[in-house]
């Protein structure tokens, strides 16, 4: 059979990606634009702003995809492009252009959920073995995902509240660290020492669900209750207390989640799978039960390439879109119906 | 020339194909919305009804705004992505005046808006020429409704509105002006897209093009009344990682 190369689309929330992938394992290309100096400005990424920006850096970033790939359109075997979930604004940018190049080249077109990209970084590094778990945690997403075969996905368990990745910007705020704060807080918990002690929420209780609130409310708490009595704060201490935090947390459920439902592979997806924290966590941790899988930096932020990883399953399957393809802001896994009654 | 013409700036949908300026096609939807579902099929439809081939194209036409932002968007993505893939010709023409296009047999001045809510206003002030070619009298804005009313007061001219919602605005124009000719109407023809398309440049650096929003975001706003000039310079937002 002769090589499927997939021309893929990302634009869900403030970076523009597009990639070309060989096979769904193969990276040939992946230009990545960021606006995150522009958001900076707001402290968060403002959606309106980020759709302007998307449509100023969408022919460039298809441009530089396509050369440095050194591929022509006849090369290519499909259009993939992101239809969710993230900013509706921001989706239809790479959706439109995604479709003019599938209808002017005559391409068949392949929309991909963004988490199942997340997931399937693994595969441009690793080769996935089903059933696997997936941790997916970023800016909008901690789930626990079982991945039962090639492009069957069952959440078991998710957060109730705020996302980790939000948990990390909200704190690095209060802290005074610019947005996106993720990586600061992870290189000071290296720094600091755990003096704080947050409360571990939902440690627990016996589902496989997260919830970040409280122990954003007890760093607020704690910060406040400090400017008060005017006693100061070591934000070193305050960041390995709270990262401390966090990762207890996604090891106790992770763990629970490996135990019910045994798997060859953990896949670590998303952007907050580049903490270094949890990396050595879950290599001291787990890496004697399962086979771990890190995407390393580049691909476990938002980029084009783990969309045109899993566009590849998906194409052989012959799951295609059709030019009606619309975005779907709240896309989801289906939620594992049986797990309640496995815990 | 072969010529595929789009404008979704507003709640209707309007591609229409010509050969120069004579239409071929055209698809009006006027089905609010859903843009973004229905814009990609109806280029579809209408270049195949044409019997053009993708690759017979030569110019695209697109509505660049003002308008609805995400609608003008659509379009602009579309429009360039096409023309750059295809190595077509791209004009981008003001969604106002191919509104004010509609209006045929004036020779006033025409006055195309679209509602901005708040009792503002995106509109221009438009005029035929000698030849019948519409010019641009008053650039297209972002304006509040009254203060629009009282520039078209220097213009001395008889005055033709159209636009939508005019049961909002109705009122207010004809208190200033009760003999002014008022046409309810906001769906761009494909013939009006295409007139003024065809005489209007070329982009040049279609990587470049985007839509012409008419106004700042509420954030960028906000935040530029606090910088400094030095700090208002730099406009370097975008970095390749
Ligand atoms: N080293 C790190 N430690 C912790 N968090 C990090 C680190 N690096 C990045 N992050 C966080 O990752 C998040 C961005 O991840 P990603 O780009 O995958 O999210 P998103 O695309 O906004 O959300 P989603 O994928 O759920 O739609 C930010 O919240 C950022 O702070
Ligand atoms: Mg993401």
């Amino acid at each position: 059979m002769s090589d499927v190369l997939i021309l893929a689309f990302e634009s869900s929330c403030d970076e523009t990606s597009v990639a070309v992938v060989k096979n769904g394992r193969e990276v040939l290309s992946n230009i990545i634009a960021t606006q995150i100096k522009s958001h900076q400005r707001f402290g968060g990424v403002v959606p309106e702003v980020a759709s302007r920006h998307h449509v100023e850096q969408i022919i460039h970033c298809t441009k530089l995809a396509l050369k440095e790939a050194q591929v022509d359109y006849q090369d290519l075997a499909a259009v993939a492009v992101t239809y969710g979930p993230g900013l509706v604004g921001s989706l239809l940018i790479g959706l439109m252009a995604a479709k003019a190049i599938s209808w002017a080249h005559d391409l068949p077109l392949i929309g991909v959920n963004h988490l199942a990209g997340h997931i399937y970084a693994a595969n441009l590094v690793a080769e996935i073995k089903y059933p696997a778990l997936a941790l997916v945690v970023s800016g909008g997403h901690t789930e626990l995902v079982y991945v039962k075969a090639a492009g069957e996905f069952e959440i078991l368990g998710d957060t109730r509240d705020d996302a980790v990745g939000e948990a990390y910007d909200k704190v690095g705020r209060m802290l005074g660290i610019s947005y996106p704060a993720g990586k600061t807080i992870d290189q000071w918990a290296h720094e600091g020492k755990d003096t704080y002690n947050f409360p571990r929420a939902m440690l627990h209780e016996n589902n496989l669900n997260f919830s970040f609130s409280g122990i954003k409310s007890a760093v607020i708490n704690t910060l406040h209750h400090a400017e008060q009595v005017g006693i100061s704060i070591n934000k070193k201490d305050v960041a390995t207390s709270f990262q401390n935090d966090i990762l207890d947390i996604l090891l106790a459920k992770t763990q629970k989640a490996l135990h019910k439902y045994p798997v060859q592979q953990l896949i670590v997806a998303g952007g907050v799978a580049a903490n270094s924290g949890l990396r050595e966590r879950l290599q001291q941790e787990l890496a004697n039960q399962v086979e771990l899988i890190f995407p390393p930096l580049r691909l476990c932020g938002d980029n084009a390439a783990m969309i045109g990883a899993y566009a590849y399953i998906k194409y052989q399957k012959n799951q295609f879109a059709s030019l009606t393809l619309n975005a779907d802001p709240s896309l989801d896994f289906e939620y594992c119906n049986n797990n309640e009654s496995l815990l | 020339m072969n010529i595929l013409a789009i404008d979704t700036s507003a709640a209707p949908l309007t591609i229409a194909t010509a050969v120069d300026q004579k239409i071929i096609a055209q698809a009006l939807d006027v089905g609010m919305k859903s843009h973004s579902v229905k814009l990609m099929p109806a280029i579809d439809t209408v270049v195949k009804q044409t019997g053009f081939k993708q690759s017979d194209i030569d110019r695209i036409i697109v509505a660049q705004g003002p308008g609805s932002f995400t609608g003008i968007r659509l379009a602009v993505t579309t429009a360039k992505m096409l023309a750059w893939t295809l190595d077509a010709q791209l004009v981008g023409v003001s969604s106002l005046a191919v509104l004010a296009r509609n209006v045929r047999d004036f020779s006033g001045c025409i006055v195309p808006f679209f509602d901005a809510r708040n009792g503002n206003v995106f509109a221009g002030v438009y005029q035929e020429d000698a030849a019948g070619d519409l010019q641009n009298v008053l650039q297209d804005s972002h304006i509040a409704l009254l203060d629009l009313l009282a520039e078209l007061q220097k213009l001395h001219q008889p005055l033709c509105f159209i636009g939508q919602g005019m049961d909002v605005y109705r009122n207010q124009i004809l208190a200033t002006y009760p003999d002014a000719k008022i046409v309810e109407d906001n769906i761009p023809t494909g013939q009006s897209l295409v007139d003024i398309g065809f005489k209007s440049p070329i982009v040049e650096d279609i990587d470049q093009f985007v839509p012409e929003y008419l106004r700042q975001t509420q954030a960028e706003m906000l935040w530029a009344q606090k910088q400094s000039t030095e700090v208002l310079k730099n406009n370097n937002y975008i970095q390749d990682v």
